[in-house]
């Protein structure tokens, strides 16, 4: 497959990283505020660095924790990833288009696009297109009609 | 008095024809959420929780009980028929459940594990009814240092619940913690943690943080299932079931014991109080009991009893009752589920605790009778009409599904908040929440971070203030030092006494 990491990395160890890395720009934000302490009275900072403290001795602990079990190492495979990493982008473009294009057709083409992620029975094209219709419609009806809240139309029309 | 009014006046509020209509249009919901595995109870009120903007709160609340209640029970329904728990709590249900069903007895395995949730459902709702009141004057006493100390204990039981990984569940806490402190401060008007970008001055949105975590995760990870993974053949939802056989005999009942039920559903009430704790926990530590207590205990896990699925499901609906004291007189919810809730009464205006409770009566009271009719009528009603139809649940096309949910969360998202980027903070925390789950960070512990944070940091630093900065301000007030004790006994029993191997 195109992205197959034949390498061999433990996933727990890879969040503790990225936690590890989040925790310090958080803290070096936190440091930045100024003091956490003034004129006797805890700042807005001084919380959020008690917590990004007992965040950083917890993932340390389960840094170590994780580098110990090798045994339990997992393959890191992409392969099995495609269909999430599809369904996130094409709800970046939903997200995008939802307000200029409007619901309908947004909404047609999203729902086509994930029914399209997960058929596995290889469906005809014009049988997609007709459920992608008829949950958005049946969406509108819902939102519009029963709980009459307005959704976003092109041209103030579809 | 007061209260017995108050409750009563919930059951009239409840014969109102369009608000009952909203609860059973809840339970259905609850019922489909529940049967179908991977979807929750807690999904579903995540789904309709924009629509609450334009509902009454009450018919809101009431909608979410008969998710709720339905939502635990209708799990049993999978796990029975084709050993698929369709909700977590039910997983100990399957054990006998199914053996019975491939013996040729699912109706009476069905009929028990609904007799069980019914009676389960109705004593937590009695339950709830009883103590919440009780609770609230608890509640009332309490004052700032010891509100800090409550919600401490509260975050601790959270993140010692997690036993199989106590640091997961505590880089989950606080990472909702962390994410909830970005935007304005609570107590001075001052923008923090926005990291030099001007879009996360109004910080992240609580329902984009509930879309995420659980709507848009659900549907990554069911996309990366392949079809094999959980696809049902179509002939092993074709058993036939008979409505007479949903009747439990009398004859079992009597072998289970009057006790047996009570104490079941006592065991769930009492699990669902504890923060974090939920259905699974109260079916497993019930089910636990029931083998101890039982004559037979070898009989347990094959065909030849029912007891564990009675155990099981009495205290797994019991907990419905159970979660909701601490959610409305402290503010802490006692599951996922009651977390989402909690969010329908924020997203309303409604701060949940001792206020809530004695002003807004009115309001809560009728989630109380909606919990007991749930329990009492509507369940026991749904099996006989639907029971033998939900097996085919199940078959329902993934895609249609999960293209369905993917559009309902972000159009919902959109509706709660018209903001382009609360729209992709639900898809952002949809993504952090799919990467933890995928290993095993339990992120309900994310969420309840993110509910918990600011109330802990708002009671700390006023408990400072009052104290002019002297920590020893949390030792000096009863109910604060009796929550921080209550804390060390709490780790003390769930950690310490219960090492494995032990």
């Amino acid at each position: 497959m195109l992205i197959n990491f034949k390498h061999k990395i433990n996933n727990t160890t890879i969040i503790c990283i990225m936690i590890f890395i989040w925790n310090t720009i958080y803290m070096i934000e936190a440091i930045n505020m100024g003091s956490p302490i003034r004129k006797g009275r805890v700042d807005v900072n001084f919380f959020p660095i008690v917590i990004s403290c007992l965040m950083y001795l917890i993932t340390l602990y389960l840094l170590i924790d994780s580098l110990k079990q090798k045994k339990e190492i997992i393959d890191f495979n992409l392969t099995n990833k495609t269909k999430p990493i599809l369904i996130i982008i094409f709800t970046v473009i939903y997200i995008l288009i939802l307000k200029s294009t409007g619901y309908m057709l947004s909404s047609i083409l999203y729902i086509f696009s994930i029914i399209s992620i997960f058929d596995s029975k290889k469906r005809k094209l014009y049988i997609k297109i007709i459920y992608a219709v008829i949950i958005t419609v049946l969406i509108f009806l819902l939102y519009e009609k029963i709980f009459a809240i307005r959704l976003p139309k092109l041209g103030g029309i579809f | 008095m007061e209260n017995i009014q108050g409750i009563l006046n919930g059951f009239v509020v409840l014969t109102n024809l369009t608000i009952f209509i909203y609860l059973v249009i809840g339970f259905f919901i609850g019922m489909f959420f529940g049967a179908v595995p991977g979807l929750t109870s807690c999904l579903a009120i995540a789904l309709i929780l924009p629509l609450t903007y334009s509902m009454d709160i009450v018919s809101s609340l009431v909608m979410c009980m008969g998710i709720f209640m339905a939502g635990i029970y209708s799990g049993s329904i999978t796990a029975i028929t084709i050993n698929i728990p369709g909700a977590p709590s039910a997983m100990m249900t399957a054990l006998e459940g199914n053996k019975l069903m491939q013996n040729g007895q699912g109706a009476k395995a069905l009929g028990h594990a609904a007799f069980g949730s019914m009676i389960g459902g109705t004593i937590g709702s009695i339950l709830l009814m009883l103590i919440a009141p009780f609770s609230l004057k608890l509640a009332l006493m309490i004052r700032t240092p010891g509100k800090f100390s409550l919600i401490l204990f509260a975050l601790v039981v959270i993140i010692l619940i997690n036993r199989k990984s106590l640091a997961k569940g505590a880089i989950a806490t606080f990472l909702g913690i962390m994410l909830a402190t970005i935007g304005i401060d609570l107590m001075k008007p001052m923008v923090r943690f926005n990291f030099g970008f001007n879009v996360l001055t109004e910080g992240i949105d609580l329902m984009a943080v509930i879309i995420g975590t659980f709507a848009v995760s659900e549907v990554l990870i069911q996309a990366e299932k392949s079809q094999d993974e959980v696809s049902v053949k179509k002939e092993e939802t074709e058993h036939k079931l008979n409505r007479r056989d949903f009747i439990p005999k009398w004859k079992d009942i009597k072998e289970i014991g009057i006790v047996s039920y009570i104490k079941s559903a006592l065991i769930g009430f009492f699990v669902g109080v504890l923060p974090g704790a939920g259905g699974s926990m109260a079916a497993f530590i019930s089910y636990s009991e029931a083998i101890r207590a039982s004559k037979h205990p070898e009989r347990f896990g094959t065909s030849e009893t029912v007891e564990g699925i009675a155990a099981a499901e009495t205290a797994n609906n019991a907990m419905c009752g159970g979660a909701l004291v601490p959610m409305l007189t402290f503010g802490i919810p006692g599951d996922a589920t009651t977390a989402v809730v909690l969010g329908v009464l924020i997203i309303n205006g409604l701060q949940p605790g001792p206020q809530l409770m004695s002003t807004q009566f009115h309001l809560v009271a009728p989630m109380f009778a909606a919990l007991f009719v749930s329990a009492l009528i509507l369940l026991p009603l749904s099996l006989f009409l639907l029971g033998p139809y939900c097996i085919k649940i199940v078959l329902i096309d993934r895609g249609i599904l999960y293209a369905s949910i993917a559009t309902v969360a972000i159009v919902g998202a959109y509706v709660s908040t018209f903001s382009i980027f609360q729209m992709f903070m639900a898809l952002i925390m949809g993504i952090i929440a799919y990467i933890l789950r995928k290993q095993n960070f339990p992120v309900v512990c994310l969420l309840l971070g993110f509910i918990l944070g600011p109330m802990a940091e708002d009671y700390f630093r006023r408990a400072l203030s009052l104290g002019h900065g002297n920590p020893l301000i949390f030792f000096r007030s009863a109910d604060s030092v009796f929550f921080l004790v209550l804390t060390i006994v709490f780790y003390y029993f769930l950690i310490v006494r219960r090492r494995p191997g032990k």
